[in-house]
């Protein structure tokens, strides 16, 4: 065995545990997806033939046990493993020590980002400020000797809430934070535990973090807890995607962003190299600041079109084969303003006839049964507000790349029509199904843009 | 599916779900994702399964299947979403494998380091052991493309490894 393969195979260790999983859940799945068979119909019928004779023999030899019938019926064990305990570690340290003030980097929203203040109130209590600038949530938490639980948790209006012992005694649980034994794939009160998780913050890297997962309305809420820091990083990710994330970014100091900080891109105009302050590029996650490697990102530059003084360009980064991050951007000067961010391959643009939107065509292909399916969307900036500019209808042509486009063209100022495939939906076996016919009739979709 | 169908569908999955899994991690570089492109791969052979009898290399066919499930991922939105705070969120150490990295692995580390088109040419050729006309022929690319990119992903492993490191690759 040649060493690529013998480094290769130690670093991924194992798999056999994971192949019964795959096999297990395919086993699972498939009794939902028939294979494609000329003889599934008499199969099918034999089956539920014989099926209902059983049942009825089993009705008419013992019509009491048809429950002790569907005990016995096989299930499939599903991630049924749960590894071992690792260790157990006092339950005290995942809180920060008295008077801690920690600062929390956050993106996705405006009250993301937090400053958290810790307050031992006894041995079995703290309490714990949470200011977003938004609001200041007071929390108060009760340390058992198996559970960490929340017992107070208001809105502070004017001065925070304060508590004699007794009281403290008296609140009841409103949640289970976290729940002893520490061990991967424990469960407690619908949360879900994995341990160790790794996980780098902009004030450290973690190797041994408490990751518990909680289904809420509308997503799922990840907490990530450190036995010696606390709180570490907590993300809310919606049911669409949409992602809210705070970091630790440091305690009792305030956490400095370097502006200083320049990087390097080839201008694929001139196949130049310039230099641009890094906290410019407004597209890129900021949380990046701290953990920019430059030496692994590699970001291009193409200029699209001059007018004037003001250039309309894209920035590109990510790049796998021929896709990338497209940051589409105005320059003027020195001055970069940032429009929209799409994932993709610009493949051609047109700019209205007033020169005030660019109109572009975006494509991201997909492998489907090994036939190569086109995709591709349509994407209007508009120049001056460097925002995109979406029409109230036919958004789907707008939104991802989900349908081919052959043709698209301004009709005005306002107006754009484009040529496509007359189809349903976007499914690719619809794609895949209509590329097969002999006609591959298409259709011409009209919109106009709100401005 | 007969039962003779329903046992060789067994088995094929028995033969081969070890080996494609190892293949969609190196692609996507995450467990559960490479455990749900394997578990899709199955059931999309699954439902052709009939058409497929007289195919020449079955392996062949579920791994392009592999790859292109793992390309189609890495091309996600879903995916891309995650770059970017994967550089903070990081998956799950498995003990066991904390001990084991307690021997070097810096070559296997280095590889996964690589861009997809370079990384999955060094996959199939050194994981793979395929020849040059074996990797283009699966990847869909010229033989030249292979050879440009392995000398690519060469330079940039040796860039990276240490001058003993590049030695034992050197030699491969």
């Amino acid at each position: 065995m040649n060493e690529i393969k013998r480094q290769l195979n130690k670093k991924m260790g194992s798999t056999s545990k994971r192949s019964e999983q795959v096999m297990a859940k395919v086993n699972v799945r498939k009794r939902q997806k028939q294979p494609f068979k000329k003889s599934n119909r008499l199969y099918y019928a034999t089956f539920v033939i014989f099926l209902a004779m059983i049942t009825l023999t089993i009705l008419v030899m013992n019509p009491w046990s048809l429950n002790d019938f569907s005990q016995t019926t096989p299930t499939v064990p599903v991630d049924e493993e749960i590894k071992e305990t690792i260790e157990e570690l006092p339950l005290q340290k995942y809180f920060k020590e008295d008077g801690d003030v920690a600062y929390f980097l956050g993106m996705g929203n405006e009250y993301a980002g937090f400053t958290e203040t810790t307050t031992w109130l006894s041995d079995e209590y703290v309490e714990i400020l949470e200011d977003n600038t938004g609001a200041v949530m007071q929390k108060v938490y009760r340390i058992k000797t198996d559970a960490i639980e929340l017992v107070y948790e208001e809105i502070m209006e004017f001065e925070k809430k304060s508590f004699t012992l007794t009281q403290l005694n008296q609140l009841d649980p409103i949640q289970t934070i976290i729940k002893l034994p520490v061990k991967d794939g424990f469960t407690f009160e619908g949360q879900a535990m994995s341990y160790p998780v790794k996980l780098i913050t902009p004030y450290k890297e973690y190797d041994n973090l408490v990751q518990i997962t909680k289904e809420i309305e509308g997503g799922k809420n990840y907490f990530y807890y450190d036995n010696g820091d606390g709180l570490v990083a907590k993300q809310f990710i919606t049911n669409d995607g949409h992602e809210i994330l705070s970091l630790l970014g440091s305690i009792n100091e305030l956490p400095t962003i370097n502006k200083e900080k320049v990087i390097s891109f080839k201008n694929t105009l001139n196949n130049t190299v310039e230099e641009i302050p890094f906290y410019q590029l407004t597209f890129l996650n900021q949380l990046l600041l701290y953990k920019y490697e430059a030496d692994n990102f590699e970001l291009t530059y193409e200029p699209l079109f001059t007018d004037k003084d003001t250039e309309i360009g894209v920035f590109k980064y990510n790049c796998l084969e021929q896709y990338c991050e497209n940051a589409f951007v105005k320059r003027l000067g020195e001055d970069i303003t940032f429009g929209s961010l799409v994932w993709g391959k610009l493949q051609s643009f047109k700019l209205s006839p007033n020169y005030e939107n660019i109109l572009m065509s975006i494509t991201l292909d997909e492998y489907y049964e090994d036939t190569l399916l086109p995709r591709a969307m349509l994407h209007v900036l508009n120049i001056d507000k460097m925002e995109v500019n979406l029409p109230s209808s036919k958004q789907d042509y707008f939104t991802h790349p989900w349908y081919p486009i052959f043709h698209y063209e301004w009709i005005d100022d306002k107006t754009i029509q484009a040529e496509v495939p007359d189809i349903e939906n976007y499914e690719s076996p619809t794609i895949y199904k209509w590329r097969q016919t002999k006609q591959q009739k298409t259709k011409i979709i009209e919109v106009s843009l709100p401005y | 599916m007969m039962l003779s169908d329903e046992q060789a569908f067994q088995q094929v999955m028995e033969t081969y779900s070890d080996y494609l899994l190892r293949i969609a991690f190196l692609y996507v570089k995450d467990w559960q994702v490479a455990e749900d492109i394997v578990q899709d791969s199955f059931l999309s052979y699954y439902v052709k399964f009939e058409q497929f009898e007289e195919r020449a290399s079955l392996k062949t066919y579920l791994v392009r299947i592999v790859i292109n499930k793992s390309k189609d991922y890495l091309k996600s939105w879903t995916y891309r979403k995650q770059q970017l705070t994967n550089h903070f969120f990081q998956t799950k150490i498995d003990p066991q494998k904390m001990l084991q990295q307690a021997e070097r692995l810096d070559i296997a580390e280095a590889i996964l380091q690589l861009p997809i088109p370079l990384r999955e040419v060094i996959v199939h050729y050194y994981y793979e052991e395929l020849s040059v006309l074996e990797v283009a022929s699966l990847l869909r690319i010229s033989d030249n493309t292979v050879k440009t990119r392995m000398r690519r992903a060469r330079q940039l492993l040796k860039e990276k490894l240490s001058s003993e490191e590049w030695e034992v690759l050197a030699n491969e």
